[in-house]
């Protein structure tokens, strides 16, 4: 996460704003261990059944599991599907 | 799932497949420029099918060109490509537009009546009046004005006591209710008396009310009081409706006469044929000579409706004329044939004029003069004489004294 996002995220947590509208910090939302949904996004780096790689301001998520589908996918939302068993994720994000 | 299933068939959805080295990079680009694709299913690590919206389909390609990939229809589904197939197909569209037509406009129009609740009135009389009040073969169902046709047809028909016509469809029930006769009854406080229609000799008698003035075996003459409807009490005399079946055996005679020579109808051998085609109220000649004269020709009328399973008519009738042309010869009138003619017309005319009875027996004498068979008759028949004729009296009638001596052994009264 570059400087400038960082001191966002920070000013939004003291200031107890919602840091994902203040510093536009992704959200993750995980349904059961079976959908994973990521808003907003930076695209769709790697595809295969076992695991998809998704770009966001953040830096890189990456789902793990068993015959993962991409259900939906739109500009500002994805959504992943499957028997999901890991969401790994690494810093140093290109926003 | 079901609901964006039914929004794909009614806005038409095609199904795409993304060839190359990162179709990630393609569905990405997709998203960016804002093309809704779903049902996102990877065949390998090159392949991806997408499903698009029909109308996007070339924003799709196109974004999917621009990210190196190759796309290629599989195929395309909905609603609007069905209608654009129909428009490419004129003939089946002016078929379908034309059966919808039939649908919406036919049922408003009254093809076929049937009629219910008639039981002496016949049904041709109802429809023929119906017709002569427009209400036939084709006219618009609204407007039928059942109150307003009610009005006319029992002025029409006075057998009827109701009628209603209801539609329903291309079919109207034309619903009747006939008018209850009142039974006759006898006019109970008449007065009358029995009178002989006939003379003759006295068989049967049964007096049911009045004063009884002959009894069997007695011989009366045709007019002849038989049974009076005042009736002596001894002290007093009291006015009824005399009733009786008299039975008498009479003697009748009378003349018939009839020509010795006609014209005999022989046919040429000729037979000509007509058939027409009825449809609604127009004929339509189908074949054969329509102007044929009918003085000298026999005409034969055969009429074949067209029926639709379950015995509804249509109004198309397949009108089959014959012809056969004859010509006259006179003929001559042979005695046995002049003889039983005329035997025959007498016993008509002597059963006609008997109230009730039969012909015992008949005797007759043929004779021609001037080329007219002239035959007398005489009959013996045992017939019932007696009617009512209305109340008359006189001074006469009040000359008994009261003692009952007149009444006969059959009388009534007592």
């Amino acid at each position: 996460m570059n400087k400038a996002r960082e001191l966002l995220a920070e000013v939004a947590e003291k200031m107890e704003l919602p840091a994902d509208l203040a510093a536009g910090l992704p959200t993750m939302e995980l349904c059961g261990f079976r959908e994973f949904s990521m808003e907003p996004h930076g695209g769709l780096v790697e595809y295969d059944r076992a695991r998809v790689s998704i770009e966001s301001t953040l830096g890189r998520v990456t789902v793990l599991g068993e015959d993962l589908i991409i259900r939906r996918m739109n500009r500002q939302r994805i959504t992943v599907a499957g028997q999901l068993r890991a969401v790994e994720l690494a810093g140093d994000g290109h926003g | 799932m079901a609901m964006a299933e039914w929004r794909g068939w009614l806005l038409g959805e095609a199904t795409l497949s993304l060839t190359g080295a990162d179709p990630a990079w393609a569905l990405n680009r997709l998203a960016a420029e804002r093309v809704p694709f779903w049902a996102i299913e990877w065949e390998d690590a090159f392949t991806v099918q997408i499903t698009v919206p029909r109308s996007q389909v070339r924003r799709a390609i196109s974004a999917i060109e621009g990210a190196m990939c190759q796309a290629k229809v599989l195929s395309r589904r909905g609603l609007p490509g069905r209608v654009r197939q129909i428009l490419h197909r004129p003939v089946l569209l002016a078929f379908l537009i034309f059966n919808l037509l039939l649908v919406l406009i036919l049922p408003q129009y009254v093809l076929f009546y049937q009629v219910t609740g008639n039981e002496t009135v016949p049904e041709e009389q109802i429809l023929r009046a119906l017709s002569d009040l427009g209400v036939g073969f084709g006219t618009f169902g609204p407007d039928i004005k059942p109150l307003w046709i009610k009005n006319h047809i029992l002025n029409e028909i006075p057998e009827l006591q109701w009628i209603t016509v209801t539609q329903n469809g291309c079919c109207a029930q034309v619903v009747v209710r006939e008018r209850v006769e009142e039974p006759q009854t006898e006019n109970q406080k008449g007065y009358g008396h029995v009178v002989a229609t006939q003379s003759g000799l006295i068989t049967e008698m049964s007096v049911l009310s009045g004063q009884a003035l002959c009894k069997v075996g007695d011989t009366v003459l045709a007019g002849e009081r038989l049974v009076s409807g005042l009736v002596d009490l001894e002290r007093t005399y009291t006015l009824t409706q005399a009733k009786a079946e008299i039975y008498a055996r009479t003697w009748r005679k009378g003349e018939v006469v009839t020509p010795s020579a006609y014209l005999q109808k022989t046919p040429t051998g000729d037979t000509f044929h007509c058939l027409w085609l009825e449809v609604g109220g127009r004929s339509i000649k189908i074949f054969g000579n329509s102007g044929i004269l009918v003085d000298d020709c026999d005409k034969m009328v055969e009429r074949k409706p067209l029926t639709l399973p379950g015995g509804l008519e249509l109004p198309v009738t397949l009108v089959l004329e014959t012809y056969v042309p004859y010509e006259r010869h006179p003929a001559k009138l042979s005695q046995l044939d002049a003889q039983l003619l005329l035997e025959q017309s007498a016993e008509d005319v002597v059963k006609e004029d008997m109230v009730a009875g039969e012909i015992l027996k008949e005797d007759s004498t043929l004779t021609l003069r001037g080329g007219v068979y002239t035959l007398r008759w005489e009959m013996e028949c045992h017939e019932m004489i007696a009617k009512s004729v209305e109340l008359d009296y006189s001074e006469e009638d009040f000359a008994h004294d009261g003692t009952n001596r007149e009444r006969g052994a059959n009388g009534a009264g007592d």
